[in-house]
């Protein structure tokens, strides 16, 4: 079955640089790579597609990520939807926050493409 | 990766239904193949006269079959992909100035915190071989009491000091003397190069240069068959600069205290 990744941001250049980033999940197993530019559009994607991980902004407009992975685990129930929150360096109180309400696990902003790689092989269990 | 670009540029849905539009309006049925006779865009199964080549520069991403009037679509396939192409290349190099402006920004963080010498090698050498794929990274800096060139190294047992350095008698010795960086891609092949092991493939080495006079070299080397570029070099000088400004503080901060 074919994987699927989410990557959630505002920034136009950070979700070209995760595409870019996760380029060898798509070429070398098959893995579908999904973008949205706010929690909205996030939402409908989500639910339409079901995706298997989700890297999540946390400061984005018209619906923030804490909002989106508190719909994602608490309402639409969605346990095995892996969450990794982004967030900007410093924001401690986000952290927290995500962990929260269901993130699985946070990473900081300028992320590493290596550990993003690294991160989302290992969640895929595609090692 | 150039001969997937077909298959990604229809599975965009703005692309797909273009040609879709561009069969309705030409009153055209045609199929698209990918080079290896996938069929990536259906239309209707019936058997087709002629093959339109789709390319991007010299490369055949596969054929656009159908009657003489649907040439016009595998051209329009050809420049979309053209188009792809070119924003992949971006996003790479994008990607690679991104991780570099972090790795200098991580590791100007962490050396501003330093106050020692010995903190400052330790985090150069550990960020060094953290963020890239090279296999060893030696600083080599100039014993003022001795004037010898000291090389250090990072083992099990933290920081250590490895051996003197002969002037002018290796790689390191003539790039702290000239002032100049040197790249040193098969280094085996090198009469300047010492080998200590026969592993080395290629190596770099900067000098470390503060108010123009050279306290010391960074060597970093690699045991793989990949060579170093004017990039790395670029990446590496401008490190060795921060390193030894930070080198010259922690003089300075050694002098006041005593």
């Amino acid at each position: 079955m074919n994987r699927k990744v989410l990557i959630v941001d505002d920034e136009v250049n950070i979700l070209i640089l995760m595409e870019q980033a996760l380029e060898k999940l798509e070429e070398e197993h098959k893995v579908t790579l999904l973008k949205a530019k706010n929690g909205l559009e996030a939402l409908k994607i989500i639910k339409k597609e079901n995706p298997d991980l989700i890297f999540l902004d946390v400061m984005m407009p018209e619906m923030n990520g804490l909002e989106v992975c508190k719909i994602v685990k608490q309402d639409l129930q969605m346990h095995k939807t892996y969450i990794i929150m982004l967030t900007a360096k410093g924001q401690e109180l986000d952290k927290q926050t995500g962990l929260a309400v269901g993130a699985d696990c946070y990473m900081t902003k300028p992320f590493r493409p290596k550990e993003v790689l690294a991160k989302s092989t290992e969640v895929l269990n595609l090692i | 990766m150039v001969k997937k670009v077909l298959k990604k540029v229809l599975n965009q849905p703005e692309v797909y239904s273009i040609v879709e539009n561009l069969s309705i309006s030409l009153q055209e049925s045609f199929q698209i193949i990918d080079i290896n006779n996938v069929v990536v865009f259906p239309g209707v199964e019936q058997e087709f006269c002629d093959s339109h080549p789709i390319y991007v520069t010299d490369i055949l991403l596969g054929w656009v079959m159908g009657s003489a009037k649907v040439a016009v679509v595998a051209q329009i396939i050809s420049y979309i992909a053209s188009l792809e192409l070119q924003k992949k290349d971006l996003a790479n190099e994008t990607l690679a100035k991104y991780e570099e402006v972090n790795f200098i920004y991580e590791i100007s963080n962490q050396i501003a915190s330093c106050q020692t010498i010995s903190e400052i090698t330790l985090v150069l050498i550990e960020q060094i071989k953290k963020n890239l794929t090279v296999n060893d990274v030696k600083v080599v800096l100039l014993n003022k009491t001795t004037g010898k060139l000291e090389e250090m190294s990072l083992d099990s047992d933290g920081l250590t000091l490895i051996s003197t350095i002969e002037p002018s008698t290796e790689i390191a010795a003539n790039v702290f003397h000239s002032g100049q960086a040197e790249i040193i891609n098969n280094a085996n092949f090198d009469e300047r190069y010492v080998s200590k092991t026969t592993t080395v493939h290629s190596l770099i080495c900067t000098p470390l240069i503060i108010h123009n006079h050279t306290i010391g070299v960074i060597k970093i080397y690699s045991e793989e068959n990949e060579e170093f570029t004017s990039q790395h070099l670029k990446l590496f000088t401008s490190l060795s600069s921060q390193a030894a400004a930070a080198i010259q503080t922690s003089h300075y901060y050694e002098k006041l205290k005593s």
